[in-house]
């Protein structure tokens, strides 16, 4: 094995090391602030609590549906900072709805969510059906 | 072929072993053995360790609200005075998937761990060992942390609460 190979494997496990830790980060996160209702799988309460699981990801596919999974009071007001909003976002659709979520979906970062935190929806439930009513769901 | 004491004794030994037991006492023992490595925990015997209340991993008495480190974030009755246990509801009753999760270090360990206080619901308050400690309860405004709440209202059995359970999820870092 030549030097250059041995040292991007080395780096390659560096880097796989730090995204699990972060996964443990988040995973914590989702404990501490979500599963309490959203449950431990994110499949949610039938007409209590919305399921996470293989549906959360279909917000990605329609306009304004981006902004609502930040915006959405659970999220956007829980005591997270940005950053660990938007790690634990993102921990979210890749672990519970990454078939939901388009292929081209760019991870949610540290200023987006500042930025999308600093305006607070008044009627969730408004807003949630007409996302709803706009998704073309298979 | 020669022969030295060595081999004399052993010879002697196996020759002895043969002509006094049965082949059938080899299994005889070995049965005995697996029975009795079976029943040997259901001794009425002093295995405090076998207790996680009483050991140093999990320290305190779980039927106390102020001893029993996990009830640290609390606020209900406790469901191991209630028929119960710290991680199981009162026969008649329902764990509410919804819950309210905090967390607690564990002076066995020195380790933050996370708690789920799952309510068990369908009968009316059991009444016994009210436990209100409620470290890093929040206000009712930040409802997902708060564990003022009656959790029971989010769960499919009813929304009468009955007791609450002390779970670990996990290690906090």
């Amino acid at each position: 094995m030549n030097r250059g190979v041995f040292l991007l494997i080395i780096l390659g496990v560096a880097l796989c090391a730090g995204a699990a830790a972060d996964d443990r980060q988040a995973h914590i996160n989702y404990m501490l602030h979500c599963q309490g209702c959203h449950t431990p799988d994110g499949s949610g309460v039938a007409d209590k609590v919305p399921a996470l699981k293989g549906f959360m990801g279909n917000f990605l596919r329609v306009e304004g549906g981006r902004e609502f999974l930040i915006q959405v009071p659970g999220a956007a007001q829980s005591a997270l900072s940005d950053a660990e909003l938007a790690e634990l976002t993102n921990w979210m659709l890749s672990n519970f709805s990454a078939s939901q979520a388009p292929e081209n979906f760019q991870p949610y970062g540290e200023k987006e969510v500042a930025r999308l935190r600093e305006h607070a929806i008044i009627d969730v439930a408004g807003v949630r059906a007409e996302l709803l009513g706009r998704m073309v769901l298979p | 072929m020669h022969k030295n004491r060595f081999d004399n004794w052993f010879e002697q030994r196996a020759r002895n072993s043969a002509r006094t037991t049965s082949r059938r006492s080899l299994v005889r023992g070995l049965g005995a053995l697996v029975l009795g490595a079976a029943a040997y925990p259901l001794l009425p015997v002093w295995r405090s360790a076998a207790y996680a209340g009483d050991s140093q991993a999990d320290p305190g008495d779980p039927q106390d609200c102020a001893s029993y480190w996990r009830y640290c974030a609390i606020d209900g009755f406790l469901c191991s005075c209630c028929g119960g246990s710290v991680t199981s509801c009162p026969p008649g009753t329902v764990m509410s998937p919804v819950t309210w999760i905090g967390t607690c270090r564990n002076p066995g360990d020195g380790k933050d761990y996370i708690i789920s206080y799952n309510d068990c619901c369908g009968r009316s308050a059991c009444g016994r060992c009210q436990c209100m400690r409620n470290e890093g309860d929040t206000p009712a405004y930040r409802p997902a942390t708060s564990n003022n709440l009656n959790w029971c209202s989010g769960s499919p059995a009813d929304v009468v609460y009955n007791c609450s359970t002390a779970i670990i999820l996990g290690v906090k870092d």
